[in-house]
């Protein structure tokens, strides 16, 4: 590394890194939201301010625990009023492992987004530089105005449409992937086909419990998140050009109106 | 002379600049001018080229989640099965969210006025070149130009 040599402020606070398949950077973030994404749906959190890894650990961790232990079916059980099913259902053997990790991916969440923000801040006072694109063999990565509102549309047909609209790829993939995995088990379409032609018994009947219940929270965190990012890329964008601006067009040999 | 246009933070504005560039309007003839807000920044729904950090869309998106889930549940006991009762609670949470939302901001709502324009751009153009230059601007969506002799 570069040793000796101490990094700039702009270095050592930066506002955004831009690789081709998404730009990562910070922006200020309501640290209750992001507790709440991580209590619906542990990983939803860490993935929502880019720390990637964390979240699909805690993602697949939760997607593990659950199937194994029926905590989705003793939670439809117990909402219904059927505690002693829902107390004959759940396996303890998974479900006891539950609590730390659940805790923990709000708590780490949490502070995460309060410390993101104060780092946010002083990236904003340094005026960090932004990258404006990235290119590479894989991808095109352009900072671009982008509709939030397109976004949510199609992040309302399929989740992970939207991101990669907005071009987040990283949770792009992921949410395509595990909706269409969701999809599949929970026979979600299916009973829409059932529902829509007025057969609401058969429709219940092949729905699947356990994993149509996984569904909301997937859908309502990725309306969220492509809302919030598409809307920062976007201030993203105005603050990079203006910097660009300034450094460029504001020459001393400039003749303003007399 | 000089040529002022005003204009949105888009990819055109960069498009318009180099076009000048093209058309012989040296760099130190042209002035960009990113104007900062002046007024406190809150709109009810954030727009392609404006957004104030609130999001309209967090609590109606965790509502939307509570009252999907639990209408999944509920539905496989009520006639019309967990998919209508999982739409219809899925809007339901919606606009219960943007109702808390709009009541909690709508008075600061008041104080917000719609200005557009976030660059202000000064060419200093020869006599001959004015109308080359309203052109480019003009056809790069500048939102307004006027001249000074």
């Amino acid at each position: 590394m570069n040793s000796g040599n101490p990094q700039s402020p702009k270095q050592r606070r930066p506002k955004a890194v831009a690789s081709s398949i998404a730009t990562n950077f910070l922006h200020l973030r309501n640290p209750y939201v992001i507790a709440w994404w991580s209590a619906a749906f542990p990983g939803f959190g860490h993935v929502s301010l880019g720390n990637y890894v964390i979240g699909f650990l805690l993602f697949g961790w939760e997607m593990l625990v659950n199937t194994q232990s029926s905590l989705n079916i003793g939670i439809i059980y117990s909402f219904t009023g059927r505690y002693d099913m829902a107390k004959e259902i759940v396996n303890n053997r998974w479900l006891i492992s539950y609590a730390p990790v659940w805790i923990f991916s709000i708590w780490s969440s949490y502070h995460l987004a309060v410390d993101l923000n104060k780092l946010s801040i002083l990236a904003d006072r340094n005026h960090s530089p932004i990258a404006a694109s990235n290119m590479s063999f894989f991808e095109i990565n352009i900072l671009d105005k982008r509709n939030p509102w397109v976004a949510v549309w199609w992040t309302a047909f399929t989740p992970g449409l939207g991101h990669l609209y907005t071009h987040r790829i990283p949770t792009g993939f992921f949410l395509l992937i595990w909706w269409i995995a969701m999809a599949y088990y929970s026979h979600l379409l299916q009973a829409f086909q059932y529902t829509a032609l007025g057969l609401f018994a058969e429709a219940t009947a092949v729905l699947n419990l356990e994993w149509v219940l996984y569904m909301p929270s997937l859908m309502g965190f990725a309306i969220y998140d492509v809302y919030v990012n598409t809307v920062e890329y976007n201030r993203l964008f105005d603050r990079e050009q203006a910097a660009y601006l300034t450094s460029e067009y504001q020459s001393t040999e400039f003749i303003m109106p007399k | 002379m000089h040529v002022v246009a005003s204009f949105e933070h888009s990819n055109f504005l960069e498009l318009a600049i180099s076009d000048l560039e093209e058309k012989g309007v040296e760099k130190n003839r042209i002035c960009a001018i990113p104007l900062h807000k002046m007024v406190k920044e809150r709109a009810l729904f954030d727009t392609l080229h404006r957004a104030d950090g609130q999001s309209m869309l967090d609590l109606p998106a965790i509502m939307a989640t509570i009252f999907m889930t639990l209408g999944v549940c509920w539905g496989f006991m009520w006639k019309w099965g967990p998919i209508i009762w999982g739409l219809l609670a899925f809007v339901g949470g919606v606009t219960v969210g943007l109702a808390i939302k709009y009541l909690l901001y709508k008075n600061s709502l008041k104080e917000n006025f719609r200005c557009n324009t976030e660059v202000v751009l000064i060419i200093d153009c020869k006599p001959d070149e004015v109308e080359t230059v309203e052109t480019v601007l003009f056809n790069h969506l500048a939102i307004g130009i006027g001249r000074k002799a």
